[in-house]
């Protein structure tokens, strides 16, 4: 099964400031099949969450999309009018955000916060609604469900409000879930619960899942393939294995270096990238990576490096990635 | 040998009250018959999820917290939290480092000021002199002396979080805590603050307690470990024999849950 359920081309997003368009997102390409998850990762400031936001235009009032198109299901999203959006989010492409205090209404029992978009999208009636409810609080585990479920969101832990999460955003079956850091104002033993349940819903039911996070350990755990921002671009996509085990770009490589490990030798100090990304809104225009990479040559500033294939399940953004193979 | 920090049997309660009057009704213990200690050049690294009473700990140490039971003592004499000289006289001997570089700098004093402060208000040196050691201090951390009049909005988390690193080692303390000093940084710049870290911790000869949640990170710079849960220390160790050999379901359960990333 490999046909293509999201494919983002060209897609570009600025914020404006005093005037100015500062460029978040910068030409990016992307595509995710039915029922696979790919993994978006970056630093902060990278634009990983700006894009996820900008597909559903869910963006603040002060960016702007400047080009690009996502073709989901026939449709372009960022061509829709906010009427047909508005079908089309909650109920075709659903989101778990970071933190589920600020996404939860603190007025309302969890019941009701559960069968809103059920009696919304799929028109059931209350009783129904809160029959399906039960069902999804114990098909995401929450202790229970009966009594948890008529409950405040104050009254239940971080672990268990980010299940209520997942709960909303399957009620109605979505084709395809975006999790925005789902996982990280988690503590490590409830983070790992939490992704396991993500992983174990989505082949359940065979959504496509785009995960962003800043975690490299959490896309080998979760993702099929992965894609890594850096500077509002991608540097470099693919299979989760041949990314994470045979990183082709020098800045890849370089992350995979400065992540401590439990079981690396801990008396060699980590490698470290030097200087800092470029700051929002001042993406050169040539590698992005050029002013920190230990193997920039002049060609690097030249122009920016397109996203080259590989082979067939890795893409690289380098100009020098063929010489650097064995670096 | 007698060790820099050492804490017996230490108990952190907090009331809790309830009702119209406020009528104190329970106790809840945050930190419970906790005990470790830490020699002259060696690191502690004190795990635990997030409520497990790692940060009260450290609170407690440093006078911040009063203790309901047990002691702190350095080189074998008790601290006495009552005395406001003791206590002076034990800050400066002991600093921290906070998690959010974004909050814990005042956003009114230049960098000049915020690393001075500990000196000015221990009144050590001159002008000149207190001048002169906020331009090491930031050399040795790795911020340019040019930047001394700025202001902390104008630099990056990593920075930030060296302005703290610099401002706590203005006088000279034998004992660092770092509570969480790497969670809020993005990779690349975390790996620089624990090398930072571990360089400092070398080269002055330091006691560091580093409390995080982050095994990973522990791992890389303690020379022992302590995992604690809900107030008590469940198991206590040297690095190795604590991941590699763990003895209690607790922290086998924390070793497990890392999402590990696989080598090149």
């Amino acid at each position: 099964m490999t046909d293509v359920l999201l494919q983002v081309n060209d897609f570009s997003i600025a914020y404006r400031k005093h005037g100015e368009d500062l460029g978040v997102v910068d030409h990016i390409d992307f595509h995710l099949n039915s029922g696979e998850s790919l993994g978006l990762v970056g630093e902060s400031g990278c634009g990983k969450s700006t894009t996820a936001l900008g597909l559903l235009k869910l963006l603040p009032k002060n960016a702007r999309i400047l080009s690009g198109s996502a073709q989901f299901q026939g449709q372009d999203l960022l061509a829709l009018n906010d009427k047909s959006l508005r079908n089309i989010r909650g109920r075709k492409i659903a989101c778990i955000f970071q933190d589920p205090m600020s996404s939860l209404n603190p007025y309302m029992r969890i019941v009701d916060q559960l069968c809103e978009p059920m009696r919304l999208h799929l028109k059931l009636s209350k009783e129904q609604a809160v029959q399906e409810s039960i069902k999804l609080a114990k098909q995401v585990a929450l202790p229970e469900p009966e009594k948890s479920i008529i409950k405040f969101p104050h009254e239940l832990s971080g672990g268990q409000r980010q299940r209520i999460m997942i709960a909303m955003a399957l009620s109605c079956k979505p084709d395809l879930l975006i999790a925005d850091e789902p996982s990280t104002a988690l503590d490590v033993t409830v983070q790992k619960q939490i992704l396991d349940l993500i992983k174990s819903l989505q082949q359940e039911m065979g959504m496509a899942l785009l995960l962003i996070t800043h975690d490299l350990g959490v896309v080998h755990q979760v993702c099929d393939r992965v894609a890594v921002l850096y500077a509002g671009r991608i540097v470099e996509s693919g299979n989760c294995d041949s990314v994470l085990q045979r990183p082709r770009h020098p800045y890849t490589k370089s992350l995979m270096r400065a992540v401590p490990r439990i079981d690396g030798d801990s008396d060699e100090s980590l490698a470290v990238i030097e200087g800092l990304p470029p700051a929002i809104g001042q993406i050169p225009q040539h590698c992005a990576f050029a002013n920190r990479c230990p193997h920039a040559e002049d060609q690097c500033r030249d122009n920016i490096p397109p996203l080259e294939d590989i082979n067939d399940h890795h893409q690289c953004a380098c100009a020098r990635y063929e010489e650097l193979e064995h670096d | 040998m007698t060790s820099l920090l050492e804490v017996t049997n230490m108990s952190v309660r907090y009331p809790i009250y309830t009702g119209l009057f406020g009528k104190l009704t329970d106790w809840f213990t945050a930190v419970d018959a906790v005990n470790f200690s830490i020699e002259a050049g060696q690191c502690l690294g004190l795990v635990g999820e997030s409520g497990c009473g790692k940060t009260t700990c450290s609170r407690a140490i440093l006078g911040l917290l009063p203790i309901s039971a047990g002691t702190v003592s350095s080189e074998g004499k008790p601290i006495d939290f009552d005395n406001p000289q003791a206590l002076r006289d034990w800050r400066r001997q002991i600093q921290i480092i906070f998690q959010d570089p974004y909050s814990s700098l005042n956003p009114r004093m230049n960098v000049r000021d915020i690393i001075a402060e500990p000196l000015i208000n221990y009144r050590v040196g001159t002008k000149a002199e207190a001048h002169k050691r906020v331009a090491e201090l930031m050399d040795r951390v790795g911020l340019r002396q040019e930047h001394m009049q700025r202001y902390p909005h104008e630099f990056s988390g990593g920075q930030r979080q060296r302005i703290g690193i610099a401002r706590s080692l203005a006088l000279q303390p034998k004992i660092l805590i770092c509570d969480e000093p790497v969670s809020a940084l993005d990779v690349s710049i975390q790996a620089q603050i624990i090398n930072l870290l571990g360089e400092l911790q070398k080269d002055l000869n330091l006691a560091l307690l580093f409390i995080s949640h982050d095994l990973a990170v522990v791992h890389h710079l303690a020379d022992h470990v302590a995992v604690m849960h809900q107030g008590k220390l469940v198991e206590a160790g040297e690095r190795e024999t604590i991941f590699t050999d763990p003895q209690q379901d607790y922290t086998k359960k924390l070793l497990a849950a890392v999402p590990s990333v696989p080598r090149q």
